[in-house]
């Protein structure tokens, strides 16, 4: 690693980032949270941010040019932590949020669009208690994490930066992202720009639901994220309207189908768009976990027919693109079979290219032809075999890769799930917890009177490492981890 | 500006490299598992399958591409591929090894036969080079410039050289030659502030490519034996060329120069002797081996003036390059095929290396930039050094402007200026006007700070 470059980088994007500071003042202007509040919680940081951005690139402003991808990972993985560091201060600063380990976790939760909050739900209407634009400001987190702040970064820096490619490669994860055009950030453009319309169309169709602007905005920038920031502690429940869900089930699995996906049917590619054996099989499989999310709230008996197809559907979407919206606070009472395909909902996550966390749907595919060709191989063990994705054979290195990916995973998870036991949290609040946070999901399936607001601080630094390393897929934070980075 | 290039091995990277340093958008077709995977990592759209597929071209948006570049290892896909590019409307250029596919009398510029825009043969650009270089014996190394008007050449100063410790401005020149820079120990230099000439120097001058080079070597008093113009003929010294290897390269030098130096051709291999002998007329074929020190003292090769080592075996040129130097042959020259390796063979005592790839590269990138913007390249790969041509536009916003007044990046320095044809060497207080070429000298890590200053343009303050 070249500190030089690295801290050129990081200081442009810095730079960058300051400038999201500014959103969230207009709306405290607008709601007259006066000037006071306003200069503590944003302009303090917008300084901050927008100075140590400044001095990291001024010390090294004419090594920019020559970022490597051995750096590019270690920008994005140090690059997600600083930014959440900078995300947390208007917390610490205005005074919601004193504590700075909560601060830093709701913040990372916000970025990495995990959605799991140190705010006590019982709290009912956060409105109340805490002010319009610190609540903005958490949602808008949300939404800039969501198709990965590093990118959106590099593509405003285009024309400044170089090196973008390999960011990408670090921040868009091990698969390989399919291009709209020749150049990586034009596609990254693409992407956001769908993105950003996706957003306008949700704020609309909230609004048509019957909600205010503000609440519509703030509910929508987490919808698209996939992120589960909401301003109740009843999460969309408090709306208590079909039509709010049904918008709510529509935009999330919307934000868990691969954004190429959109950009091919917004331009009339409905063929190539609807087409794609990935998103056919996520499609089969949402459909599927719902119903079998039905069958055993149906079998359980304790719920009413409108409120086991309204919430069941709602709740089996909000997991399986990890969301984390819920409509009722009664999760825990709810039968452990569901309990369980929740979080494996939850695991397996939405499709590459999207704002999901989990493993991704593509590579549950990859995984299980793999498990097949294995089985095939015991009866013919001469056989020569490939994976086939959509007629297209998968490179074994591909396959390896992801294998190990899974290996590294499920390690990971035993361990995190290991120091939140030692920690005092009970087992199935202990795994549920990191299946939430890992994967980016936000929602607790929890013993009843117990969450996130709940943890020890020691729980709460695990849990935000495990968002963090879920967000960056697991390999660009071990490069950062691993002490071999370091040495020149 | 929009490239597609069929084929991603070394040319093939190396031009796609070079374009995205440009900021053009690049695709790029590969079908090597490997060599696209090497290629995936950079910012291009990268396809894997044949470049021939219609399809794979479309998918690579050859519909809204400005150029097709095709640089596979087969001659019939990159034919195809533009074929097709043409009907798309492209531009097309295309690398053809094999002389069937060439228009006859190689060597005269235009080889296409199927529509191609341009068609560059490595053999003959290869040849191109060798020719010209054993032409002009001392020099190390000359590019084109404003489109084949001017030359630019690098003569560096070795022992015994008559001008050593002399100045400068004590060196008759021939009119119409000027002196650019002087590159000492890797540093480009102000001709006035030169001082005395040292043991290897290297004196860069832009002359009118009408001109003998060979007039500006005897006033360096470089060359060997004098070197007089007889009637527009060269006559430099050189008597017998020794060609180790009947390659298409070989034979395109051989064919150039047969009719007017002692030639002698030496090949392993009985069938390319024999098609040697067929195509060649005055030249003399040995079948042999030119390691072979009992064949080298019976045919008196150690007397040649120079030997040139054009098999596929990088190897074996280099070789026979330090045996012959030591048998007596005054200079050598060798094919390398890693340009990598270039320089190393210049270092251990082979006068000249001449990478084919890299030729095929400078040569297609030259003719895709050099048109598309207004300011070349030309590496001259002796010394490394890079000269920037760049062309004055009237919107540019330096015209009418005086040389003393504009701030150049530190180091760099205006080498000469072409005008109207005519290279001159500009004062403090000439002032700039639309269509002169100017030579810009800049070390390397500055250039793409001279670049940039040239491309503001009078109304605008966006990056061309």
């Amino acid at each position: 690693m070249r500190y030089r470059e690295v801290g050129a980088t990081l200081g442009y994007l810095l730079m960058i980032f300051s400038a999201s500071f500014i959103l969230p003042m207009i709306v405290g202007a607008y709601y007259n949270e006066g000037a006071l509040y306003i200069y503590k919680a944003y302009v303090i940081p917008f300084l901050i941010c927008a100075s140590t951005g400044c001095i990291m690139w001024y010390h090294s402003r004419n090594r920019v040019r020559n970022l490597k991808e051995g750096d590019a990972y270690v920008v994005v993985g140090l690059g997600w932590l600083i930014i959440a560091f900078f995300g947390a201060l208007p917390y610490i600063t205005g005074g919601t949020i004193t504590n700075p380990i909560d601060a830093y976790f709701e913040s990372m939760s916000g970025f990495t669009t995990t959605g799991a909050s140190v705010i006590d739900p019982a709290i009912g209407n956060y409105l109340d208690v805490y002010p319009h634009s610190i609540l903005f400001w958490r949602a808008l987190t949300n939404w800039l994490g969501g198709l990965g702040i590093i990118v959106l970064g590099a593509v405003i820096l285009a024309r400044f930066m170089h090196g973008g490619v390999y960011l990408f490669k670090a921040e868009m994860a091990s698969t390989s992202v399919t291009r709209l055009r020749p150049k990586l950030y034009q596609t990254a453009r693409i992407l956001w720009g769908v993105y950003g319309l996706l957003t306008a169309l949700c704020i609309i169709f909230y609004m048509g639901a019957g909600m205010s602007l503000y609440h519509a905005v703030c509910i929508a920038m987490p919808t698209l994220a996939s992120g589960g920031f909401s301003l109740h502690g009843d999460s969309i429940g408090f709306y208590a309207s079909p039509a709010v869900e049904i918008v709510a089930i529509v935009f999330m699995f919307l934000s868990g189908v691969n954004f190429v996906l959109h950009y091919r049917f917004i331009t009339g590619r409905f063929k190539d768009a609807l087409n794609d054996p990935e998103l056919k099989f996520f499609f089969v499989w949402v459909i599927f976990m719902t119903s079998l999310v039905i069958l055993g709230l149906a079998l359980s008996g304790t719920m009413g027919v409108s409120g086991i197809l309204r919430d069941g559907a709602f709740q089996a979407v909000s997991c399986a693109t990890n969301t984390g919206f819920t409509t009722q606070n009664g999760l825990a009472l709810w039968p452990p079979f569901v309990h369980l395909i929740l979080i494996f909902l939850m695991l397996t996550g939405g499709m590459v290219g999207s704002t999901c966390g989990g493993l991704k749907m593509s590579r549950v595919m990859i995984l299980l032809k793999n498990l097949r060709n294995g089985m095939i191989k015991a009866i013919h063990p001469r056989a020569v075999l490939s994976v086939k994705i959509g007629g297209k054979a998968v490179p074994e290195t591909v396959v390896a890769r992801i294998q190990i990916l899974l290996l590294i995973f499920i390690m990971l998870f035993g361990i995190s799930v290991l120091l939140l036991c030692a920690s005092g949290i009970g087992i199935v609040d202990s795994i549920s917890a990191v299946a939430s946070c890992m994967t980016n999901t936000g929602v607790g399936i929890f013993n009843p009177e117990y969450g996130f607001h709940l943890m020890n601080p020691f729980a709460r630094i695990v849990l935000t490492v495990c968002m963090w390393m879920g967000r960056l897929e697991i390999f660009t934070a071990l490069i950062v981890l691993a002490p071999s980075t370091y040495k020149r | 500006m929009y490239v597609v290039i069929a084929g991603a091995g070394h040319v093939g990277a190396h031009i796609a490299e070079a374009l995205l340093e440009q900021g053009h958008s690049v695709a790029v077709i590969e079908s090597d598992m490997k060599r696209f995977e090497n290629i995936e990592a950079m910012d291009v759209l990268a396809i894997h399958g044949n470049a021939a597929s219609p399809k794979n071209l479309a998918d690579a948006g050859i519909n809204s591409a400005n150029m097709l570049v095709a640089v596979t290892g087969s001659d019939e896909t990159n034919i195809i591929a533009c074929v097709i590019g043409k009907s798309k409307g492209c531009k097309t250029i295309a690398r053809l090894r094999s002389p069937d596919y060439l228009r006859e009398g190689v060597g005269t510029g235009n080889l296409d036969v199927f529509g191609m825009d341009l068609v560059v043969s490595p053999d003959v650009v290869t040849a191109n080079h060798i020719s010209r270089s054993l032409l002009l014996p001392s020099l190390v190394e000359s590019g084109e410039l404003s489109e084949g008007q001017s030359l630019i050449i690098e003569l560096r100063l070795s022992e015994g050289n008559p001008t050593l410790r002399r100045m400068l401005g004590s060196i008759q020149l021939p009119p119409g030659a000027i002196i650019c820079s002087v590159s000492r120990n890797g540093q480009l230099l102000l001709p006035e502030r030169v001082g005395p000439l040292e043991l290897g120097d290297r004196i860069i001058l832009v002359l009118d490519s009408r001109m003998l080079v060979a007039n500006v070597e005897t006033a360096f008093g470089v060359t060997k034996g004098g070197g007089t113009a007889v009637g527009g003929r060269l006559e430099t010294g050189i008597d017998k060329i020794v060609i180790v290897g009947a390659t298409k390269t070989g034979i395109q030098v051989a064919k150039k120069l047969e009719n007017e130096k002692a030639m002698i051709v030496m090949d392993t291999n009985t069938e390319r002797c024999q098609h040697a002998r067929d195509v060649l007329e005055k030249a003399i074929v040995i079948h042999g081996d030119a390691t072979d020190s009992a064949l080298f003292i019976d045919e008196g090769l150690g007397d040649a003036s120079v030997l040139v080592a054009t098999t596929k075996n990088t190897d074996f040129n280099m070789l026979s390059c330090l045996l012959a130097k030591k048998r007596g042959v005054t200079r050598t020259m060798a094919i390398v095929d890693e340009p990598e390796l270039k320089l190393l063979f210049e270092q251990i005592g082979v006068d000249m290396a001449v990478s084919p790839r890299m030729m095929t590269v400078d040569f297609i990138l030259q003719n895709i930039l050099g048109k598309q913007i207004s300011s070349t390249q030309t590496t001259l790969h002796g010394s490394g050094i890079t000269v920037l041509e760049v062309l004055v536009k009237d919107t540019l916003w330096m015209v009418g402007k005086e040389f003393g007044n504009i701030k150049f990046p530190r180091g760099a320095f205006v080498g000469s200026v072409i005008r109207g044809g005519k290279a001159i060497k500009p004062t403090r207080f000439d002032t700039i006007m639309p269509g002169d070429r100017i030579i810009m000298m800049a070390p390397q890590d500055s250039l793409h700070k001279v670049e940039k200053l040239f491309s503001y343009h009078s109304g605008t303050w966006r990056f061309r």
